[in-house]
């Protein structure tokens, strides 16, 4: 009987899949659960020319940014949270080198499900008379055929690759999701039905037995997956719900040394380019410290 | 010493707004003073209003419905983490939240911003004249343009500074009465500030004057304000909170200030500094 196709490969391996000048949308929501091993290797391997599609963006976008790997991005909020401001989104975009697309929060979902409905554009009522709508040319009004009332058509994020960092997979790529979730989860599984290359990250392996055992958790089936990597702890310094906490103090050494540009690249000298992969890079972080981050309980 | 402090002043003026049976609407909020005006003040003044007079008023917390405001239930903190074990109601699916703004069905909803207009636009996007070179670049607009266009009526919590309430804003993110183009909600509908609580006049839809704070004169605030604020003659002072609405936001509802100075966040604040 001829084999299975096998999705798990490296890192470097699935990252070489996206082109530059690619359209990406990121799982995880805000600072929540981030596909960071992805975003080290993009930086890694220079990627450059990038758009990012998003909803709410933190730490991967600003990385991202502040290595010269994206020149637009198109979302409702790129940020640290409670961490403090993304400071290589503000430096770019107030230097004139980064372009930002508005889209609210809302509206940003939209776009992803109109792709999953193979729409073009999601048609919203709720932009009339603001600025998200007067500056963003990319935005159309049409009248509403049942009312004649004006409408907006907001395009699809038509992104050309989904990055997404979960909890268990099999090699296959059947992909496990927590059984309790909230937006980031949420996220994860409206980007994977919006396009057709997807890259998962995981936490751990599991066999496809264990899989058939829980069905009602593969919220992205193999035939969705296109790349698969087993990387625990690969949404580091963003948390795994239910698995790893939040990496507070690694937090705010990034906002300490993303507070200036000489800064920032003594960051990436130091924690991207100074490492081979994201292991070595944990193993700068520190292990023990990693260790520590894991969810006690740990019943997921 | 004071009875209360502005935190308090805010939250009971704003239970007294809510209306039994809405559903209303907040952030998850970030932290800091930001967190005290953008959720703190709104979750505490909701739970103090289903104790006193709208017991089936609902406050939806991003996707959380109706977290319990008690001292036992309340997290240490508001990660994500916590959040999830925090009992409530129920937990929406993103794509029901959604729709819950679109079907008219959130009342007062919550909002803040860098600037507000006279007409009550809403700026939350950034600072300045040319849009692809902003002066100032703030995180993003978030769920604002969506709320101020679906809900019934808006809420709004900012410091009273020159800066802050403009005679138009840079970048409206949020659309008040100026040019609502049909939108199916409300608007702004109440302005709260350190200083006074505003209104709209609906003859000239804008910002008016309705109470000023104890203490502070009608000079304060022309002074603090960035156009020609409407104060009416006799205009009334913001009522100070009763004893027992101190008493119940004290003991019951937030004990540990974690809302109302944010020390749920790890990062406590206060609005009076």
């Amino acid at each position: 009987m001829p084999e299975r196709k096998i999705k798990l490969c490296s890192l470097r391996e699935a990252v070489d899949s996206i082109p530059d000048g690619a359209r990406i949308g990121f799982g995880g929501f805000a600072v929540y659960q981030k596909p960071m091993a992805v975003v080290h290797e993009i930086i890694r391997a220079r990627k450059r020319g990038l758009t990012l599609v998003g909803s709410v963006n933190s730490i991967e976008a600003d990385m991202l940014i502040g290595a010269g790997c994206v020149s637009a991005i198109e979302t409702s909020y790129v940020g640290l949270e409670k961490f403090g401001l993304a400071m290589n989104y503000r430096r770019q975009v107030q230097a004139g080198k980064l372009k930002v697309v508005h889209y609210p929060e809302m509206l940003a979902w939209d776009r992803f499900r109109a792709d999953r409905e193979g729409l073009e554009f999601w048609p919203v009522s709720c932009l009339g008379g603001s600025d998200i709508v007067n500056k963003n040319p990319d935005i159309k009004a049409f009248d509403n055929p049942m009312t004649g009332k004006t409408m907006y058509a907001v395009p699809s994020a038509h992104i050309d690759v989904a990055v997404i960092h979960a909890y268990a997979a099999d090699v296959y790529g059947n992909v496990q999701l927590q059984p309790r979730h909230l937006l980031p989860q949420s996220m994860d599984v409206a980007i994977s039905r919006s396009c057709r290359h997807i890259i998962v990250t995981v936490e751990k392996l599991i066999s496809t037995e264990e899989i058939k055992k829980a069905p009602h958790l593969t919220a992205i089936p193999a035939f969705r997956t296109t790349h698969l990597a087993e990387v625990p702890s690969g949404s580091h310094p963003t948390p795994v719900l239910l698995v790893n906490r939040t990496d507070e103090d690694f937090f705010r050494k990034y906002v300490e040394m993303s507070a200036t540009e000489e800064s920032f690249q003594q960051f990436l000298d130091t924690y991207i380019y100074g490492t081979e992969d994201f292991g070595q890079y944990l193993n700068l972080v520190g292990r023990d410290h990693i260790l520590s981050l894991q969810e006690q309980g740990g019943n997921v | 010493m004071k009875r209360y402090t502005l935190e308090e002043l805010l939250t009971v003026e704003v239970s007294k707004r809510i209306i039994d049976d809405e559903m209303n609407f907040t952030g998850i909020g970030t932290g800091g003073k930001a967190y005290i005006r953008a959720c703190g003040i709104p979750l505490v003044a909701v739970r103090l209003a289903q104790m006193k007079h709208a017991p089936n008023a609902l406050c939806m917390m991003g996707p959380v419905l109706d977290p319990l405001l008690d001292a036992a239930s309340v997290p240490d903190h508001n990660w994500e983490y916590d959040l999830i074990k925090w009992p409530c109601r129920s937990q929406i699916p993103l794509e029901d939240a959604l729709g819950i703004f679109r079907l008219g069905k959130s009342g007062l909803a919550f909002a803040s911003g860098a600037q507000v207009d006279k007409w009550g636009n809403l700026n939350i996007g950034m600072i300045g004249d040319d849009y692809s070179k902003p002066k100032v670049r703030f995180p993003g607009v978030l769920a604002q343009t969506d709320l101020a266009a679906f809900a019934k009526r808006v809420c709004i919590i900012v410091p009273h500074e020159k800066r802050v309430l403009v005679d138009h804003v840079d970048f409206i993110s949020g659309v008040g009465h100026e040019n609502r183009e049909g939108l199916p909600g409300g608007g702004p509908t109440y302005v709260m500030t350190n200083l006074a609580i505003m209104d709209f006049n609906p003859e000239t839809r804008q910002m008016r004057v309705h109470s000023i704070h104890p203490g502070v004169t009608a000079d304060m605030i022309r002074e603090n304000t960035g156009f020609d604020i409407e104060i009416p003659e006799n205009v009334m002072t913001t009522p100070e909170p009763s004893d027992e609405d101190l008493r119940l936001i004290r003991e019951e509802i937030d004990p540990g200030r974690k809302f109302l100075n944010a020390y749920i966040t790890s990062e406590p604040a206060s609005l009076e500094d």
